[in-house]
């Protein structure tokens, strides 16, 4: 398939994905992963309460230092703080949940009949390896976008905006090249090195849908954690616990670009990817 | 079966309920404390500030919502179990007296902006009385409490304020080192009104004590945002006892700190201004000329003015007009801008150029009809012709600036604007001569606003009118018992104070 023929499948997946966005059989997965992440940021923005304060506040305070324990300087921490509360949840649950999603969503365009409790059961024995092969994309983010803030520490506004369009650049691409990785595992039923083995195939036939999806994904989340980064202002001048608010919405676009990352990729890689009958190895 | 696995659920909740408890017996009941009393006050901030933009928007939805939310916090972290908790010795609990202090603080704050001084002074007080163990609070209120009584005219209490400042209060924060602004000026306020009323071997032991203690903090200070601040106030005490090379000298010093650098344009200025107050007009002109030509913003117009005075100090009196007008033209600070035209105003009329000094007043009458300089001008005009003998000008003079005053009074809505254009009323009914008139607008401005912080001279130039006209000896009585609340000399306090017992004693 070419390019151009990937791109065109790509956004009629996307098309096909977000006409999915009203069934709630295929939002399971990520609602439930929504649930813990709501639970996380609930539990970081009560720390102080005594039923948290004696497992959140030594946390809080290594990762924001003493201020970040004040009213309202917490919540000039609070994107910082959560984000690395996402760095665990993210490669943990959001791994697994993403190969639930994938295995619903492969259901759903087979037109075959699997509920989101049958896709589960179906998904829990191979967490361990759906969470070990999403790993180093995991890993691989955090390294790249720890070496451009380095290499931007002390750049002028130029440097800083071209840092940006390479960091986002980076990032789709780093997600095209393992996107395919749950549907290796959950649809082919592959392992960890099978999974590995599998990708060489996924970007020969569908890297440049892939980089369309993850760029499709990535955009819309940028606004809101421009934002966040202004958390600064909106602690000084506007209601701190807006701050919340604002991280709350970003994880609530964040699941819904899943959605749609998860949906559109899986029937890329049917479509595309996936060796059709006749055609298997 | 149903038996059994009920027993398990039961079990599980029990186990759950176990670790919630021994997770609240774990966790830092005054860190949640601190948090609530943190919030609780941020909020109360927050309101209280919103009414502040302006109070006379403010409904009484709003006051009440504010004065409830600050009450709220005061109540939830009493004093009293905070200042034990902290005298033990825990820093949370400082900060929680901290936190509930300053929203104590921002009541009575709440109190001010409502115009009840009473209640404002009252709560000043009590979070001063109660709070001595968050030192920043306590001090805050005890600032806020003498700025109060100075507004309100009551110089003994405000003066009574400043000693117990200096006195209660330790120059720098013994926890921090921050130097604290307020306890080193507190001497040196004091010392001035002391100087005003003539006590100068008072007001300079006075001074000598706070130059030293200033000095003795300076050291430690070096390179940090204090030591401009400690190096002017040396400066200021200096001047004060009468060493003018010294007072530059210090400022010099402030100059040549590291951290003078941000402040080099203020510091700049106040070189100029202490040179032209106690040094040649050169040495002023020079300091002026570098600020106004290297600094920019407020400073320029400002060093512009200080130029302009310097050449009038030196006898160029066409030099200072060019640079007024430089100023008025620039306009780059309005209020710097009216000044220049007020200043050039005076100096033409020094210079006996009458015609075109009357412009400039009624140019500036006209342009900022709120500004003091407004009102001064209009007065200043009736003066000129009345002390001349033209009194059919002064009196048409007097006229117009009357009419513009009431139309002002009735268009206003500013307290301020309001009570200063009544008291320039009055000043022209008595240049005038209309002291019945004068009389009779004091008294109504004096029941609009009892607590307006009105002249002292006004005020007992008013009585001694009113004392000679037997059906305004109620009013004469009326008015030098509010000259003595707000005389800053005591001398004319007690003349106030005697003038009111005698007339209320003849009337008995």
């Amino acid at each position: 398939m070419s390019a151009l023929e990937q791109l065109a499948l790509a956004v009629q997946a996307l098309w096909l994905t977000l006409r999915e966005f009203r069934s709630g059989r295929q939002w399971a997965p990520w609602l439930a992963l929504g649930a813990l992440q709501l639970a996380a940021l609930m539990a970081l923005v009560g720390f102080a309460h005594p039923l948290l304060s004696w497992v959140l506040v030594p946390m809080v305070r290594a990762g924001a230092g003493e201020a970040a324990l004040h009213y309202p300087d917490f919540f000039r921490s609070l994107p910082a703080l959560y984000a690395r509360a996402d760095q665990v949840l993210g490669p943990l649950a959001g791994a697994v949940v993403t190969g639930w999603s994938t295995l619903l969503f492969a259901a759903r365009w087979r037109r075959e009949p699997a509920g989101a409790g049958q896709a589960w059961t179906r998904t829990a024995p191979r967490a361990l390896t759906l969470v070990l092969a999403q790993l180093p994309f995991q890993l691989l983010v955090l390294a790249f976008s720890g070496l451009l803030d380095r290499a931007l520490v002390g750049q002028g506004g130029l440097a800083r905006r071209l840092g940006y369009v390479v960091g986002i650049g980076g990032v789709a691409g780093l997600q095209a090249i393992f996107l395919y990785v749950p549907a290796l595992v959950v649809i082919e039923g592959r392992g960890l090195w099978g999974a590995f083995a599998g990708l060489p195939r996924t970007w020969m036939r569908g890297f440049w849908a892939a980089l369309l999806l993850g760029l499709v994904a990535l955009l819309p989340l940028l606004p809101l954690g421009a934002l966040g980064q202004r958390s600064d202002l909106l602690v000084d001048r506007g209601i701190p616990e807006l701050v919340g608010w604002l991280t709350a919405a970003q994880l609530a676009l964040g699941l819904a670009m899943s959605f749609l990352l998860a949906g559109a990729s899986t029937l890329v890689y049917l479509g595309a990817v996936a060796d059709q009958p006749g055609e298997a190895a | 079966m149903t038996a059994r696995s009920s027993g398990r659920g039961l079990r599980g909740v029990a186990c759950l309920l176990a670790l919630a408890l021994l997770g609240a017996g774990c966790g830092d009941s005054a860190l949640w404390a601190r948090w609530r009393a943190e919030r609780g006050s941020w909020r109360a901030r927050r309101l209280v500030e919103r009414i502040e933009i302006n109070p006379r928007l403010a409904g009484d939805a709003d006051w009440a919502r504010a004065a409830a939310a600050c009450r709220a916090v005061v109540a939830a972290f009493p004093a009293a179990v905070w200042t034990e908790r902290a005298r033990a010795g825990s820093p949370v609990a400082t900060d929680v007296l901290a936190s509930a202090g300053g929203t104590a603080l921002l009541a009575a704050r709440l109190d001010e902006s409502r115009e009840r001084p009473g209640a404002a002074l009252e709560g000043y007080e009590r979070v001063r009385r109660e709070y001595r163990a968050a030192p920043a609070v306590a001090l805050g209120a005890a600032v806020a409490r003498a700025r109060l009584l100075a507004r309100l005219g009551r110089s003994d209490e405000a003066e009574g304020a400043w000693i117990a400042i200096a006195r209660d209060y330790p120059a720098a924060d013994p926890r921090s080192g921050t130097v604290l602004d307020a306890v080193l000026d507190a001497p040196l306020i004091v010392a001035r009104a002391w100087r005003a009323r003539g006590d100068v071997a008072g007001a300079d032991s006075l001074v000598r004590a706070a130059e030293r203690a200033c000095l003795e903090l300076v050291s430690a200070q070096r390179g940090r945002p204090a030591a401009p601040g400690l190096w002017s106030r040396v400066g200021e005490a200096r001047s004060a006892l009468g060493d003018p090379a010294g007072a530059r000298e210090a400022l010099r010093r402030a100059l040549g700190d590291p951290a003078g650098v941000p402040v080099a344009p203020q510091l700049v200025l106040a070189l100029a201004r202490r040179a032209l107050d106690d040094g040649p007009p050169d040495t002023a002109l020079a300091y002026a000329r570098w600020a106004a030509n290297d600094f920019e913003g407020a400073v320029r117009p400002a060093a512009l003015l200080v130029a302009a005075s310097a050449w009038r100090a030196g006898g160029h009196a066409d030099s200072a007009l060019a640079v007024y007008e430089q100023v008025v033209e620039e306009g780059a600070d309005p209020d710097a801008a009216i000044r220049a035209r007020y200043e050039r105003a005076r100096l033409l009329e020094e210079l006996g150029r009458w015609d075109q000094a009357r412009g400039e007043y009624h140019a500036l009458a006209g342009a900022a009809p709120t500004h003091p300089l407004a009102f001064e001008s209009m007065v200043r005009v009736v003066r000129h012709h009345l002390e001349r003998g033209e009194r059919g000008l002064g009196m048409t003079e007097a006229q117009h600036a009357l009419g513009a005053l009431d139309a002002l009074i009735a268009s206003q809505q500013d307290d301020a604007v309001q009570v200063r254009a009544g008291a320039t009323r009055v000043r022209l009914l008595l240049e005038t001569g209309d002291d019945r008139g004068a009389g009779s607008a004091l008294a109504a401005l004096l029941r609009r606003y009892p607590e307006a912080p009105l002249d002292a001279g006004l005020l007992m130039s008013t009585a001694e009118a009113a004392e000679r006209r037997p059906e305004q000896m109620d009013l004469a009585i009326e008015f030098y018992r509010a000259a003595a609340v707000r005389a800053v000399d005591p001398e004319s306090r007690r003349r106030a104070r005697a003038a009111a017992d005698r007339l209320a004693g003849a009337q008995r």
